[in-house]
């Protein structure tokens, strides 16, 4: 009997830049499985290959070696768009397009899938509302109109346009106020379970990635050195860099 | 679908109706341009100076009045390197030359010749087996290089000859125009003849030398003998004492090819052999630099003197004394065609300018490994000078003298702003926009067309702007290679040493680069998306 294959798998991918003083490893012998419906957040210090990790699921940076596969199904063998058109992905300042309205920003993919006039205005009012804007006062508006946490939730609903079963997010609430983020992690809490995608976060903050993440992938110097949930890490440390991590990232609040 | 910079209805009208403008403006600056039946027709060159403008003019009206022919008149042209090689290439059937310039210029002899017969059957015999050129029988004057000094000046030093200037050579501030400076039977060869440095010797163009010379910024320049000018100023010519300029005595030089298709051309010019003399000649050249009559006019005055020309209209002339505005007011006719064709060679030339440089910007985003070389090269071809680069096109196959030329020189500078501040533009983008796009899944021609160029668009739109103002300047030198435009009367005004034509050239082109820049900055804030804050991200020229 075999089980369906996990949604997302990296199997013993490494990348490897070339640098000024010769090849630089940024990712090493990095195997993770994101299961479906499953939010991994993969954390971090800067530097230690975990947006590199996420670029090469679709494919903004490609593998050196090792495989990826998405649904059982090496990424390589896709096509490109179709690969990233079922991949919503949301970058940390948001990365609206500021020349276009915040309705077409999220409708843009619709435009260029075909879809009608009417279906992809629906389709932008759907998702505004979804993520708490109302869309007739915010969708002619442009991004830079938005504050920055409307920007994020834009952003998000843009990556949502064409209901993709994963979402990719680099540091998605990382440039806000501590206010504004933490409101929108209790969003993102409550729409996760209500849209069931299988969510890829990378984040350098570890209450966040605790928060958001079912299970938590920790990296150093490009190599996976843990994953596991909140408690997991916490009791079981496969090592003393993980009790260091928690020690120095954790305030008095989670100690 | 709604997609670029604008809906298509607002950018698609503005881009239509320039485009209509433009294709309007040339084919109505282009008419006079157009080469109908080629037997019927002749064309006469001048050089840029009065004289050759005046012989040429003789030359016109006679050939009508006497032949069948239609004559087509190309004044202006650069110098004679420029007006001999039109001459060559057929672009021009006859011009006047002169026997020294022949002799030195043009057949590079390095042995000096002082007998004038000798120079005429040298230059007669030489062009005629290398070129086939013909040299017709001389107009009887010898226009031949002198120095003029202020004759008070001359006098206070007491120099009356060229060998009386050594020992003053290095307290004189001498302006020399650009020729005679490099000519083997100018300056270089003179300074040899006579061992004479001139320490303070910079070339100047020959109408702004005079007036320095007038104003007692200059102590001497380089003239001709039969200069109308000389008798305006209060001037001493210095005797040539070593006989070391040779004689240049002016005859019309017409291709072969011409001459046996139309036998009569020679003998109608044979009428006008030998019938002008040196002072004669000063007093037609005073005629036109000093009191300012049209060439036309005074050519015809003479024609009809010497009863070559039947005497149609007998009305004396006075000298024109109007002032700028009145003349710009009287020439608005005029001005305007010259407007319009002005309009129409920077028009067509940024149009495709715009055309090339920007998918080549575009393409450079893609391929940058060639961004270095290629803006080095467009750069490399700003440098070249204006005029230099306009005598380039003329031996072109294909381009020759006129618009065509004209145009692909303002095209040439025009490239530069644009590839540079379209490449900048694109790249210049935030990289996390152009990763978030394609990290959506947008293709890399989606992500050019959506998203980079739009956001390039007040960044390109300033090259274009950068482009166009230097297209209106340097196309008032596209008159030296016979295309027209404003530079037409700049040119004129300054061989006739008369500042009112100047300005009625150069005033309206100034209106016109600021009319231009005004338009374009509209046109910038309509395509500038909104959402973008007007020329955010705009590299100013």
């Amino acid at each position: 009997m075999s089980s369906p294959p996990p949604m997302i798998e990296l199997a013993e991918v490494r990348k490897v830049f070339p640098g000024p003083a010769g090849p630089v490893v940024a990712v090493d012998e990095v195997s993770l499985e994101v299961g479906r419906a499953e939010v991994l957040c993969i954390i971090g210090t800067s530097g230690c290959g975990k947006t590199t990790t996420m670029k090469m699921i679709n494919r903004l940076v490609e593998p050196t070696e090792g495989t990826i596969r998405i649904d059982g199904h090496d990424v390589r063998e896709q096509d490109l768009t179709r690969l990233r058109r079922g991949i919503g992905y949301v970058v940390q300042r948001g990365g609206l397009f500021p020349h276009m309205s915040v309705a077409r920003n999220i409708g843009l993919l619709c435009e260029l899938e075909r879809w009608d006039e009417a279906r992809t205005g629906a389709r932008v009012a759907e998702l505004l509302e979804l993520v708490g804007l109302p869309p007739d006062e915010v969708g002619p508006r442009h991004p830079r109109a938005l504050s920055g946490g409307q920007q994020q939730r834009v952003s998000v609903a843009r990556a949502l346009a064409l209901d993709p079963p994963i979402i990719l997010m680099d540091e998605p609430f990382g440039a806000l106020d501590p206010i504004t983020r933490t409101q929108l992690h209790a969003e993102f809490s409550d729409l996760r379970t209500r849209l069931g995608k299988t969510i890829v976060i990378v984040t350098h903050d570890l209450a966040e990635a605790f928060t958001l993440g079912d299970r938590v992938a920790l990296m150093d110097r490009g190599r996976v050195v843990q994953v596991g949930t909140e408690v997991e890490l916490r009791e079981d440390p496969a090592s003393s860099f993980v009790t260091e991590f928690l020690r120095a990232h954790l305030g008095a609040g989670h100690a | 679908m709604p997609e670029l910079v604008l809906s298509p209805r607002r950018l698609g009208a503005r881009a239509w109706a320039l485009l209509a403008v433009l294709l309007a403006l040339l084919t109505h600056g282009g008419a006079a341009a157009e080469p109908p039946a080629p037997a019927e027709r002749i064309v006469i060159g001048a050089k840029n100076f009065a004289e050759s403008r005046l012989l040429a003019e003789i030359m016109a009206q006679l050939i009508e009045a006497r032949t069948d022919l239609r004559v087509e008149r190309r004044a202006n042209l650069g110098g004679t390197t420029v007006v001999f090689s039109a001459l060559r290439s057929g672009e021009i059937d006859l011009y006047p030359e002169y026997t020294g310039t022949g002799w030195a210029v043009l057949l590079s002899r390095r042995d000096p010749v002082n007998d004038p017969l000798r120079a005429f059957v040298g230059v007669q015999r030489e062009f005629e087996e290398r070129w086939d050129l013909h040299w017709l029988d001389p107009f009887g004057f010898s226009n031949s290089y002198a120095l003029a000094m202020p004759k008070a000046r001359a006098e206070a030093l007491g120099i009356t000859r060229i060998s009386d200037l050594s020992a003053h050579a290095p307290t004189l501030r001498v302006g020399f125009s650009h020729e005679f400076l490099e000519r083997d039977d100018g300056y270089p060869g003179l300074a040899a003849a006579y061992s004479l440095t001139l320490p303070d010797a910079r070339g100047m163009e020959h109408g702004l030398a005079y007036q320095a010379l007038a104003d007692g910024e200059l102590d001497m320049v380089d003239t001709y003998t039969t200069d109308g000018k000389l008798a305006r100023y209060d001037i001493q010519l210095l005797e040539d004492d070593r006989h070391f300029f040779p004689p240049y005595d002016a005859a019309p030089i017409i291709r072969g090819e011409t001459l046996r298709a139309h036998p009569e051309l020679s003998k109608v010019l044979r009428r006008l052999a030998f019938s002008i003399s040196d002072d004669q000649m000063r007093t037609l050249n005073h005629a036109v630099e000093v009191e300012r009559r049209s060439f036309e006019e005074v050519a015809r005055e003479y024609l009809v003197q010497r009863k070559l020309l039947d005497d149609a209209s007998a009305d004396p002339h006075e000298a024109d004394t109007r002032g700028v505005f009145a003349l710009l007011w009287d020439r608005r006719g005029e001005t305007w065609s010259l407007v319009l064709e002005h309009l129409a060679l920077t028009g067509i030339a940024v149009l495709l300018a715009v055309l090339i440089a920007v998918p080549l910007g575009l393409w450079l985003t893609r391929h940058p490994r060639w961004a270095g070389p290629v803006i080095g090269t467009t750069g490399v071809i700003q440098t070249i000078p204006s005029l230099a680069l306009l005598a380039f096109m003329i031996p072109i196959p294909g381009l020759g003298l006129g618009k065509t030329s004209a145009i692909v020189a303002l095209l040439l500078y025009a490239l530069l702003p644009i590839v540079r501040n379209t490449h900048a533009g694109v790249r210049g983008v935030d990289p996390e926009l152009t990763e978030a796009a394609r990290g959506m899944g947008l293709r890399d021609a989606q992500v050019l067309r959506l998203v980079e160029l739009p956001l390039a668009v007040p960044t390109i739109m300033a090259g274009i702007r950068t482009s166009t103002i230097i297209s209106i300047g340097v196309a008032t030198l596209a008159a030296f290679i016979g295309a027209g435009g404003l530079g037409d009367p700049i040119l004129t005004g300054l061989q006739l040493n008369d500042s009112r034509l100047i300005l009625a050239g150069a005033l309206p082109a100034a209106a016109l680069a600021v009319l231009a820049d005004a338009l374009l900055g509209r046109l910038e804030h309509a395509l500038t998306p909104r959402g973008l804050a007007p020329s955010a991200n705009s590299i100013e020229p």
